[in-house]
């Protein structure tokens, strides 16, 4: 798959249809559980679908006379990918940012956790 | 434009001034003061960087003079004598024609400035907004009857009537609260006990009841403000580690010491989550604050509120505001007689004197006592041929303060 590009909403709302189903998936599934609450027509839906193909995000079967779907990028993959910024950014410099953040300073080692830990009980006594 | 670019430079560096003394006394003020009240102290700070303008008086000590370059030169007279512009209605047109005839560095300046604060506006609102985008799209918002009880009570408990949804936002990393105007809280797991759940409800419904996301925007109103200024960022970085602690301060309120190893313990727990799933690159910056944070936490002893130390910061911006006044149009008045002052004055724009003559005469100054001079005349006689409009134009402008005007023979006019 080439380079993975950030969903337009359409095209998200699908895909989450498609994460949320046992494969395959087929239009009528996608109209059932979102594109009738949309107002889309069928049309609609199966150019969405198809764009996803051309995406990489999904591969597409003909089985009989019905076109089947199945995802090849899963939930969680996409998730990293278009969260991953955020996660630098609100990490390293969530001080400029509008959210409050209980934690938000830098990287704590495996040793600073103990270190705090011990810190933390020697206090209790 | 320059007086408020002057105004703010001022201001930036004064406070950067003030700023760094009082992040310098940390080590001393923490011991005595709490973090709610160093964290309110640092409102004060921010409010004095937002609001350039001071009460000025006269009497400062350090004055700072704009330099009268030749294009604010017709502005500068028309200030000096204090004449209504009714009755002076050349003086004005001398004003416009002078500001769209020259660029002044104080102009680049401004739109330098202006430029910046925008771009720094607009990267964080655009980044603001994916985020808010990216949390919309990614979290679900918790229904367990469990946890929205238990944010119930805590809100009843807390006097909170507004509605704040939870979300669960598996790439928050933190537990946060978003939204200014829809506050909602995030929260990366809701798999957690009740009792360590409770406390980071409470957490977050704290930063909810104090506005410190009002407080935050002010923060990036005053770092847009001052984008150029590195100590600013230094300030945002000391009052968001000042906003986590004075957090953790009240909700730990006449709690003992076993709520508060607890509670130490569960933000130790958020920040080693925090970092599972993050690409971290720096390792150091966080030890040594979260260090003083748990030492914060487990600290028992009563501090006072800190309105000393409020009360100081207050009287040391005013006392800078005195100390540095700005004087851009106040010193040349008639009453200064002070012999130095010149005051420019361009022929060029004044519609007086465009009649006097019709070529490139320079510029005519004014030095007190009164006597106007001519800088560069074409020629004294080209001059000569028009003096009697030119004169009659200054009798009558100068006649208000009962000056003679007479002329010598050298070029240069006498009063």
């Amino acid at each position: 798959m080439e380079k993975m590009k950030k969903l337009p909403d359409a095209e998200f709302d699908i895909m989450e249809v498609v994460w949320a189903n046992e494969p395959p998936i087929t239009a009528n599934i996608v109209m059932k559980q979102h594109g009738n609450n949309e107002g889309w027509k069928v049309q609609t839906a199966i150019t969405l679908l198809l764009r996803l193909v051309e995406r990489g995000f999904l591969r597409t079967e003909k089985i009989g006379k019905e076109r089947t779907y199945y995802p090849l990028v899963n939930r969680e993959d996409y998730l990293k990918f278009e969260t991953g910024n955020f996660l630098n950014q609100f990490h390293n410099n969530s001080f400029l940012n509008l959210v409050t953040t209980m934690y938000n300073n830098d990287a704590l080692t495996d040793e600073d956790i103990n270190g705090l830990r011990k810190l933390l009980n020697s206090r209790g006594e | 434009m320059q007086n408020f670019l002057i105004a703010l430079l001022i201001c930036s560096v004064t406070m950067s001034v003030l700023a760094l003394l009082y992040m310098a006394s940390t080590p001393f003020l923490s011991k005595r003061y709490s973090e709610k009240g160093r964290y309110y102290v640092w409102l004060i700070i921010i409010l004095g960087l937002i609001i350039p303008f001071r009460p000025q008086w006269d009497g400062a000590l350090v004055s700072v003079e704009v330099p009268a370059n030749a294009p604010v030169s017709v502005m500068l007279i028309g200030e000096t004598l204090d004449l209504d512009t009714q009755s002076q209605p050349f003086i004005e047109n001398a004003i416009i024609a002078d500001t769209t005839l020259s660029i002044s560095l104080w102009q680049i300046g401004f739109v330098v400035w202006l430029m910046g604060a925008m771009a720094f506006i607009a990267l964080h609102c655009i980044k603001h907004y994916r985020f808010a985008k990216a949390v919309r799209r990614w979290s679900i918002e918790i229904t367990d009857e469990q946890v929205l009880s238990l944010l119930g009570n805590l809100k009843t408990e807390m006097g909170i009537m507004r509605r704040i949804p939870i979300y669960l936002c598996t790439f928050a990393g933190s537990p946060m609260m978003i939204g200014l105007i829809k506050p909602k809280i995030l929260l990366p797991t809701i798999d957690l006990p009740q009792d360590k759940l409770l406390f980071i409800l409470k957490h977050e419904l704290v930063h909810y009841k104090r506005r410190d996301l009002l407080y935050k925007c002010l923060v990036m109103a005053a770092t847009a403000l001052h984008w150029f200024n590195p100590v600013v960022y230094m300030m945002n970085r000391a009052i968001n580690v000042l906003c986590e602690a004075s957090c953790d301060a009240e909700v730990l309120r006449d709690a003992n010491m076993n709520t508060r190893q607890f509670y130490g313990g569960i933000i130790i727990d958020v920040a080693q989550n925090s970092f599972k799933t993050a690409l971290s690159t720096n390792f150091y910056g966080g030890r040594n604050i979260m260090k003083k944070r748990i030492l914060s936490i487990m600290d028992m002893s009563k501090k006072k509120a800190g309105i000393l130390v409020a009360c100081v910061i207050m009287f040391s911006m005013l006392a800078a505001s005195g100390l540095f006044a700005v004087q851009a149009q106040s010193n040349h008045s008639p009453a200064n007689t002070n012999s130095d002052e010149r005051i420019y004055y361009n022929a060029n724009t004044d519609p007086a004197l465009l009649g006097a003559w019709s070529s490139d005469a320079e510029y005519l100054w004014l030095t007190w006592p009164m006597q106007i001079q001519i800088q560069n005349p074409p020629s004294f006689a080209e001059f000569n041929g028009n003096i009697d409009a030119f004169l009659e134009a200054r009798q009558l402008y100068f006649s208000r303060y009962d000056l003679l005007i007479s002329s010598n023979s050298n070029g240069s006019l006498n009063f």
